[in-house]
């Protein structure tokens, strides 16, 4: 295919501002974005919460809002000028030739129609086909997009089936019409990993065939280094950087794209080099941007012109172009983090410590209450969601454990039950001698001290009717740690220790940002110096600079107080660096529990090898295997006999008889070196020559 | 080498209600020739060029200048598109032999490529030309030779045999009767990793052939 | 580290400018401000009326159904008594001042519809707080009570809670009580079952407080808004209740006047002095329609950049 021909680009942008008129005035939440997509590109678009990148999406739409309008600029598709177009043009290039797929596919399926009838509207409609055709094209589109029994699924409602099969719906839907352009608000973020990785796979199968040019919308730096061939960086509605995937990993030159991607944790790179360093500062709100280069006050290399100036974005090598006045003199492999934000030393853990926490064949299952009239009496046949099955291990002091797996592996409600907000059915659990087995209701209060959580959703975890102080001296009045003369002066040293000052004391949550408010969540935790925390996705909530912050803080506090440490994630690459031992779940079961390194190097389970080349990498030249998981995760309520995974277990071949024995026998404990234990019926041997998931990282800053 | 292999998915295209002069502005911004004009759901409607978009000065000979600027600005591209059985279309499965046969048949440099009348492309006699490029070995390095052989069966194999067995590449082949004599073929090859005295001198062993033309193209 | 002298927040507002900032949100919605303008209006005149009326309520000075006159503005009823001045009174008993039972003639401070709203609102959080935090069955027992008095016509409730107990400024509050509670309930349960689902309640279990302490010092506070609104309205419907109680001859003990029993009377006379009636009807009116336009002004306001 000759490269002589060049087309004009899909859609282009020149110096885009878009404006939100609020109450007194207006804001502009977007400034001078310029770039252009071709056919057959994705161009992606990075940024954390607040940066105007799902904006920008909007405003090629026309889909801003009552309020919301393009102050400047032209938005060109297919050489036609988008801003102002209006009625029935709108709705035809909407309809014919672009598309758009969002972050929740529940926003796009209508909940009361199925899924056959509203995907062959837009066939009928748009294009007058008949209905009959209509639904054949579209059971050809979803067996395109590879979803099993397609004909079946046209006749189901969205309710019916998984997020995963209903995002493939909306991008089936989406591309019926064969649009032009394809803009995609964060599609796959919330997916479990190994969906989001053939849904990844697919985005770039339909891609190479249909020749749409993708916007790809994501705050994940990895997702975005495996579907784009460019990309754009935006911060606080500006775009700061932009250039080829390489480019922008290999030799990011603006400092804020550095620093991003010094706080992403990156899979293959061994535990020392995988410290996280924060980028200090918040995101300016938008009617309170800094003068001068928007960065600035966050920038490591401010200088007095970064004040007063703005600066434009200039071409660099390798068609790069960045917004930033001293580019050409940053060299991002100089840098060294300043005092704040240097992370704690990751020292060697005295792992011969006392155990405070062993649970010992730990099993909760959850009562079904079926609706039929049999049920009701109570003479129906008694069903159970087997949310945990068999969970062993043993937690020294001053230790972390990570607990990873996706929905639905039962890790929540492995620390619920630990807590006691349920209890357990079965098992034994004791925690400092004490057994832990029933609810907190029954529970010492000494104990309960000693034994506190960390929540995910930094939005709900704070009471909005009560200051932080309030809230934070709630435990401390509770648990009587601390005499009532001496509650505020420790409660400010545990603010302090937070790195939030004082003057927070008598701040509402409102007041406070999405990473305050899980600080506090943390001080709230640690107020009564309990033995024992257990996070639940502390992070999952937070962009990914304020991550870095939370988890070094957290390792800090460790360090200082002792505490032991449970930490769920359903990113394996979150849990790397910060867990002293890792524990992978999958549907109830512990498959694999050892030493964090040996988690991430051979022998894996075949589970743990699955996950790991699902996890998309900040690094387009990395090379991943590439294993995908056939199938849904069964259900709890069913779960597969012997071996739980031995339904979509790619290594089940190399077992006798196609495996046989994975459905018939559970299987045992394999015993690895250092505590590493797999659950498989593969012998170890085997499991030692599969090749690392991993290979040929670049190094990096 | 289907029409779907070259054409040029996602074209832009007007609408029938668009003044001609916004169409020339949209030609002219974005260097085509040549606009599918759709209707709802990118049905194919007709076809306008910028010669169309030309208003012959005969006709309008007997107007004065007011009327000539009120047609001018009044002219709809549905009033001087191609259309209706006028309008040449190929299917994205046809062979690119067929589109060039339908474009030389009909002297036109465009085709719109539907589907059940559905827009799904354009193909332009650039694109077949890039084609013909492409498959005589393009801009790529390497030998490029002619050789006319006898209008037989097996001459074909017997050149590909003898580079084969060199360890050579074939990176691109035409064969094409020859112009100017009905009864011999030409066969057109571009050799790769071949030092060119080394090729000549194999095919000249070949019998019955000759070597018409020969090149190094880098 | 040792803490110095504690010094002055400087970034967490006053307590001062909290409560102008609540206020002000008043002022943004011109429903809202219009409703207020209405209901300051009586109530300033059941204050005024405390110390002074145009004259004495229950002296029958004048010549029967006169219409309006420089003496009289609103006129006189058919027992030749000043109808404004009685239609002042009748503001103190349901906003002002509630008649203890007994011949002593003591009033505790607050009208009647206020004590009943007040009183359903705590009857109604009590349960709605448990039946929506507990769940389980402690929900299902209280719903169905709960709909069973909602499944009764009101007024017949209202009957049977007079009957049963006699007339009396208290008799009333408590069957206004009794009437609200389910309204106020089924609304506390829903706010409490959507804010239990949070991740502060989890928290505040975790921390083993009991069930009292969660429900009252860490749902209600949350609730403070929808709740708010709710009473509002409820002053309107009580106020609503006491004149149809009123009218119906059961209301507030005569002859001290109240809206209700003087529509009632004055019907009866109707064909001589329509006036009479459309007085303290347009009274009972306004001030319903005040509180709601209130009402829902302030709702539009804390809903309007909410999520």
């Amino acid at each position: 295919m000759t490269e002589l021909k060049k087309a004009p680009p899909v859609l282009k942008l020149e110096d885009v501002a878009v404006a939100y008129k609020v109450r007194g005035g207006e804001i502009e939440a977007v400034q001078d974005v310029s770039f252009e997509i071709n056919r057959g590109e994705t161009h992606g678009i990075v940024g954390e919460s607040g940066c105007g990148k799902s904006t920008v999406a909007w405003a090629v739409v026309n889909f801003l809002g009552a309020n919301g309008y393009v102050k400047r600029g032209s938005i060109k598709f297919q050489g036609k000028e988008l801003v102002g177009v209006t009625g029935e043009e709108l709705r035809r290039l909407r309809g014919d030739q672009i598309a758009m797929v969002y972050q929740d596919p529940m926003q796009a399926l209508n909940p009361s129609m199925r899924l056959g009838d509203q995907m062959s509207e837009v066939l009928t409609v748009h294009r007058g086909m008949a209905q009959k055709e209509a639904e054949q094209r579209c059971i050809e589109m979803l067996e395109r997009v590879y979803m099993p029994d397609a004909a079946n699924v046209m006749k189901r409602f969205p309710h019916q089936i998984s997020g995963g099969q209903q995002q493939r719906v909306v991008i089936a839907t989406a591309l019926l019409n064969n649009p032009a352009l394809l803009l995609m608000d964060e599609p796959t973020t919330a997916l479990d990993v190994t969906v989001e990785a053939a849904v990844l796979d697919l985005i770039a199968d339909l891609r190479r065939e249909f020749d749409t040019a993708i916007m790809y919308i994501t705050h994940n730096l990895g997702v975005v280094a495996r579907v784009s061939t460019r990309v754009g960086v935006m911060y606080a509605g500006e775009m700061v950087e932009r250039a080829t995937v390489e480019e922008i990993y290999k030799n990011p030159r603006h400092p804020y794209t550095q620093g991003l991607i010094r706080c992403v944790p990156k899979l293959g790179a061994d535990k020392a080099k995988s410290v996280l360093y924060p980028i200090r500062g918040r995101v300016p709100p938008p009617n309170n941007r800094p003068a001068g280069c928007v960065f600035g006050p966050r920038c490591d290399y401010v200088q007095e012109r970064c004040r007063e100036e703005r600066p434009q974005l200039r071409e660099f090598p390798n068609a790069s172009l960045v917004r930033c006045h001293f580019a050409e003199e940053i060299v991002a492999s100089d840098w060294t983090p300043s005092e704040d934000i240097m992370p704690p030393s990751i020292t060697g853990k005295d792992v011969a410590a006392e155990t405070i926490l062993k649970v010992d064949d730990l099993k909760k299952y959850y009562k079904v209450t079926g609706s039929s009239l049999k049920d009701v009496i109570g003479l129906g046949e008694k069903r159970y969601v087997k949310a945990v099955e068999n969970a062993s291990f043993e937690l020294p002091r001053g230790t972390t454990l990570g607990v990873v797996g996706e929905s639905g592996c039962g890790k929540s409600t492995l620390i619920k039950t630990l807590i006691g907000l349920e209890d357990t059915t079965s098992g034994n659990a004791k925690f400092l001698g004490f057994d832990i087995t029933n609810e907190i209701a029954n529970r010492d209060l000494s104990l309960i001290q000693e034994l506190q959580m960390v929540f995910q959703n930094p939005d709900s975890t704070m009471n909005p009717s009560y200051t932080v102080g309030q809230q934070i001296a709630r435990p401390m009045e509770r648990f009587k740690t601390v005499s009532k003369e001496k509650i505020r002066e420790e409660v400010i040293k545990l603010l302090t220790a937070m790195r939030l000052g004082e003057n927070y004391y008598n701040r509402l949550p409102r007041q406070l940002s999405g990473g305050e408010k899980q600080r506090v969540g943390i001080a709230r935790a640690l107020a009564s110096h309990p033995d024992l925390v257990l996070c639940d996705e502390p992070v999952s909530a937070l962009d990914v600079s304020v991550q870095a912050a939370i988890l070094n803080l957290l390792l800090e506090v460790q360090q200082e107080f002792n505490t032991t440490l449970v930490f769920i994630a359903h990113d394996l690459s979150v849990v790397r660096f910060f867990s002293d031992q890792v524990a992978v779940m999958y549907l109830g079961q512990i498959m694999e529990i050892g030493p964090a390194d040996a988690i991430y190097a051979p022998p894996y389970h075949p589970y743990s090898e699955a996950l790991l080349s699902a996890v998309p990498i900040p690094d387009p030249t990395a090379k991943q295997k590439h294993i995908r998981l056939e199938g849904n995760v069964p259900s709890a309520i069913n779960p597969p006999s012997g071996c739980r995974f031995h339904t979509r277990c790619p290594r089940r071949e190399l077992l006798p008889d196609g495996g046989k024995i994975c459905s018939q026998e559970s299987p045992p404990w394999r015993e690895a070196d250092d505590g590493h234990r797999i659950f498989c019926h593969l012998p170890l041997e085997t499991l030692r020559t599969f090749d690392p998931v991993i290979t040929q990282l670049t190094e990096g800053s | 080498m289907l029409v779907k292999d070259y054409m040029t998915r996602h074209p832009i295209m007007i609408s029938p209600e668009t003044p001609s002069a916004e169409a020339q502005k949209m030609m002219l911004e974005n260097d085509v020739r040549h606009l599918p004009v759709v209707g709802d759901g990118k049905r194919i409607l007709g076809l306008i060029t910028r010669d169309k978009l030309r208003v012959p000065p005969s006709d309008l000979g007997s107007l004065n200048i007011w009327e000539i600027s009120r047609i001018l600005s009044d002219l709809k591209v549905k009033d001087m598109m191609v259309k209706g059985k006028d309008l040449e279309t190929v299917g994205p499965n046809e062979t690119l032999e067929f589109a060039a046969q339908a474009m030389i048949k009909n002297k036109i440099g465009c085709l719109p490529v539907t589907e059940d009348g559905i827009v799904v492309g354009i193909i332009t006699e650039v694109d077949l030309l890039a084609e013909l490029s492409d498959l005589l070995g393009g801009s790529v390095s390497g030998v490029r030779v002619t050789i006319r052989t006898p209008d037989k069966v097996g001459e074909y194999a017997k050149i590909t045999t003898a580079i084969a067995e060199k360890g050579w590449g074939i990176y691109a082949s035409g064969g094409v009767r020859s112009p100017k004599n009905p009864d011999t073929w030409d066969v057109i090859i571009k050799v790769r990793n071949a030092p060119k005295d080394e090729l000549v001198a194999v095919l000249q062993g070949i019998e019955g052939q000759e070597i018409i033309d020969v090149r190094e193209v880098s | 580290m040792a803490v110095k002298t504690i010094t002055k927040s400087a970034s967490g507002p006053s307590r001062l400018q909290t409560f102008w900032d609540s206020i002000s949100i008043i002022f943004d919605s011109r429903v809202a401000t219009v409703g207020m303008i209405m209901v300051f209006f009586w109530v300033i005149l059941a204050f005024v009326s405390l110390f002074w009326t145009p004259y004495d309520p229950n002296a029958s000075d004048f010549i029967q159904n006169l219409g309006p006159s420089a003496e009289n503005w609103l006129g006189t009823d058919h027992l030749g008594r000043d109808i404004l001045s009685r239609l002042m009174q009748g503001t103190q008993v349901i906003l002002l001042k509630t008649r203890l039972p007994g011949d002593a003639g003591i009033s505790i401070p607050g009208g009647v519809a206020i004590w009943g709203v007040l009183g359903s609102l705590s009857l109604g959080t009590l349960l709605g707080l448990n039946a929506g935090y507990r769940g389980g069955w402690w929900d299902q027992i209280i719903m169905q009570v709960l709909d069973a008095l909602i499944a009764f016509p009101r007024i017949v409730l209202y009957l049977v809670v007079i009957a049963a107990l006699g007339q009396g400024d208290l008799v009333v509050i408590l069957a206004i009580t009794i009437t609200g509670a389910p309204g106020v309930a089924r609304l506390v349960r829903s706010l409490a079952m959507d804010i239990k689902t949070r991740d502060y309640i989890r928290a505040a279990e975790t921390r083993g407080e009991n069930v009292w302490f969660i429900m009252f010092r860490e749902i209600l506070p949350n609730a403070r808004g929808p709740l708010l609104v709710d009473g509002m309205l409820r002053v309107g419907y009580a106020i609503f209740a006491i004149g149809t109680l009123g009218f119906l001859g059961i209301g507030l003990p005569p002859p001290d006047p109240d809206w209700g029993n003087m529509v009632n009377e004055a019907r009866r006379n109707i064909f001589s002095n329509q006036l009479a009636v459309i007085w303290p009807a347009l009274a009972i009116s306004t001030l319903v329609i005040g509180l709601n336009l209130f009402a829902d002004g302030l709702r539009e306001e804390l809903t309007r950049y909410q999520k």
